[in-house]
């Protein structure tokens, strides 16, 4: 058995991977850690504090560092994720890809691999609302999909 | 061990700010962080099945997931929208709305029987429930009495291609704290 939890370094997503760790732990399974970064949320972000800012001339730069910032904050998440998995005896992997968001998850969890895809209600927005992304995805997603709060 | 090395990550990312205003920000932002208490690798004990006439039948990758929790108590419940019986009883009669009530016990007890024997087969404790209510309130009112839900994305009503999940299984996400599997 393989489970995809999909990570976007919410809290919402890590407690994602705890539930995706306690399915491989009962059924000796395979957990992938899934994350997908879009360049555009850095653009986003060095826009809006450009425009904050009142200038423009150091927009590229903030993307450049939002987005470096983006990968290593991820990296960090899901390499601590991967220690505690191995620390508990859990078979588990990374993953990271670059790339819209949506497609990216779906590629990968219709992919024929997974037996399960685990996912946080909420994204690093906090509890808003529930994730735009779960919503869009969770009806095209082939395996069962566990969502978690 | 483990709960440090969240607690380093954290700590990193606020290592200029001295501890009362530290926790401070955690309790205000906690919504963000996932704190010690929380990075547990939870345990399931009782799991609640939902069913009606639209959803699909739970397939294997379902009971594969279930087998990893072998020692959980599995709760059924098979929900028949009561304003349904009503409405025919408005309109075509009692004697139609009894005849309605009949073929959906038999159709609801047949899917029933059919999980029930594969989770016994499983070794499963099962528990079933058949209930004439409102389907998106029935659910509610086991919310905190179970650790993992289980639901049809067709739970409620017909979907398609545009709508691939029903609008009642959206509300019962939204309105249950416990983990949910669509599938």
């Amino acid at each position: 058995m393989k489970v995809l939890a999909l990570i976007d370094g919410s809290k919402w997503s890590q407690k994602a991977a705890l539930y995706a760790f306690s399915v491989a732990r009962g059924r000796k399974a395979k957990v992938v850690l899934f994350s997908a970064l879009d360049r555009r949320e850095a653009r986003v972000i060095a826009f809006q504090l450009s425009m904050r800012r009142g200038s423009v001339k150091e927009m590229e730069q903030f993307e450049e560092t939002a987005w470096k910032e983006m990968k290593k904050g991820v990296k960090e998440i899901l390499t601590a994720l991967l220690e505690l998995a191995r620390d508990e005896g859990i078979n588990c992997s990374i993953k990271i890809v670059e790339g819209d968001a949506k497609e990216s998850i779906l590629r990968e969890a219709n992919s024929g691999s997974y037996n399960l895809v685990v996912m946080g209600a909420y994204g690093k927005s906090g509890k808003t609302r529930i994730g735009s992304l779960l919503e869009e995805v969770i009806g095209l997603i082939n395996p069962p999909v566990m969502v978690v709060r | 061990m483990q709960v440090g090395l969240f607690s380093e990550l954290i700590n990193r990312k606020f290592q200029n700010i001295a501890e009362n205003r530290y926790r401070e920000i955690v309790e205000r932002y906690r919504e963000f962080f996932l704190s010690e208490e929380e990075l547990v690798i939870p345990r399931i004990f009782r799991v609640f099945m939902l069913l009606d006439r639209y959803s699909e039948k739970p397939n294997d990758d379902v009971y594969e997931t279930l087998k990893a929790y072998p020692s959980a108590r599995v709760c059924l419940l098979y929900v028949v929208e009561e304003s349904l019986v009503r409405l025919v009883a408005s309109t075509l009669g009692d004697e139609e709305a009894e005849k309605l009530r009949t073929l959906e016990i038999n159709f609801g007890n047949n899917i029933l029987d059919e999980v029930e024997s594969r989770l016994k087969e499983m070794k499963f404790e099962v528990e079933r429930r058949f209930v004439f209510g409102v389907k998106a309130e029935e659910p509610l009112k086991f919310k905190d009495d179970c650790d993992l839900f289980i639901i049809s994305k067709h739970y409620g009503s017909e979907t398609s291609k545009t709508y691939p999940v029903s609008p009642m299984v959206y509300r019962i996400v939204q309105h249950i704290e416990k983990p949910i599997i669509i599938y």
